[in-house]
C-alpha cells in the first residue's frame, strides 16, 4: 500500500511538472490549465476521505458536465 | 536549447521539492488510504478530461483534420455509455462514477474482492488520466523551443 501510495504522489508530480512545462506555451485554454493545476494541488492535499455531503455534490457536478457541449460527441 | 533547459530544470527543481514535502505527509487517522487515493485520482480526473476536451472543443474542426488522433481520442471521452441502466452519460463521466460506485461499495464492506475491483477500475481510470495529460503536452508544445 505505501508503494502504491508513493507512486499516486509520483504520477501527480510528474503531471505537475508537465503542467509547469506547459506554462509558458499555453495561449487558449487558460482557465482550464489554471484549474487542472489546483485539482493537482488539491488532490495532493488531500489527508483524509470525504464525506457523504462533498461526495454527493462531486457526483452532481459531475453528472451536470454531461450536458456539458465540450463532452457532447460530434453531431453525425 | 537554453528554454528548453530552463523549462527541465526549473521543473525537475520543483519536482525535487514537491517530492520532499509530499513524502511527509500523512493521511488523517481512521481515513483508509485507498479510499483518499482513489478520490485523489478522481479530483485530478475531472480537471483533467476538461482540459483536453474544452481544448479540443473550441476548435474541433482544426484538430479533427490537424490532429486527428487527438481529436479521435476526445471522442473516445465523449462516447456515450448507459450509466445504471437508465443514463446515458459519457465515457469520462462514466468512468468516474463507476469508480466512486466501487469506492462506495468498499468503504460499506471491506472485502478483498471490493478492493480488487475499485483497484482494477482506478489502474483503467489512472491510464485515461495520463493519457489525456500526454495528450495535452503533445498539443500544446510548440514544434520547436528553440528561440
Amino acid at each position: 500500500m505505501r508503494q502504491s501510495a508513493l507512486n499516486n504522489d509520483m504520477t501527480t508530480i510528474a503531471a505537475l511538472q508537465v503542467a509547469l512545462a506547459l506554462l509558458p506555451l499555453i495561449q487558449t485554454g487558460i482557465t482550464e490549465f489554471v484549474n487542472w493545476i489546483n485539482s493537482l494541488k488539491k488532490s495532493i492535499e488531500q489527508d483524509g476521505e470525504w464525506t457523504p455531503e462533498l461526495d454527493a455534490s462531486w457526483r452532481a457536478s459531475l453528472l451536470a458536465k454531461g450536458l456539458d457541449p465540450a463532452y457532447q460527441p460530434d453531431q453525425a | 536549447m537554453k528554454l528548453r533547459q530552463r523549462l527541465a530544470s526549473t521543473s525537475v527543481f520543483v519536482g525535487v521539492c514537491l517530492a520532499v514535502f509530499i513524502g511527509c505527509r500523512t493521511v488523517q487517522p481512521g481515513s483508509d488510504l485507498l479510499v483518499v487515493r482513489t478520490e485523489q485520482a478522481l479530483t485530478t480526473a475531472g480537471a483533467t478530461f476538461d482540459f483536453v476536451l474544452r481544448l479540443d472543443n473550441s476548435h474541433r474542426v482544426f484538430w479533427r483534420t490537424n490532429a486527428p488522433a487527438f481529436h479521435g481520442f476526445c471522442e473516445w471521452l465523449r462516447t456515450p455509455l448507459f450509466y445504471n441502466y437508465t443514463n446515458v452519460v459519457p465515457r469520462a463521466v462514466a468512468m468516474q462514477l463507476e469508480v466512486d460506485d466501487l469506492k462506495l461499495a468498499y468503504k460499506s464492506a471491506k472485502s478483498s474482492s471490493n478492493s480488487n475491483a475499485l483497484f482494477t477500475a482506478l489502474g483503467t481510470l489512472s491510464a485515461a488520466i495520463a493519457q489525456s495529460t500526454s495528450w495535452s503536452n503533445i498539443i500544446l508544445a510548440p514544434v520547436s523551443l528553440e528561440q
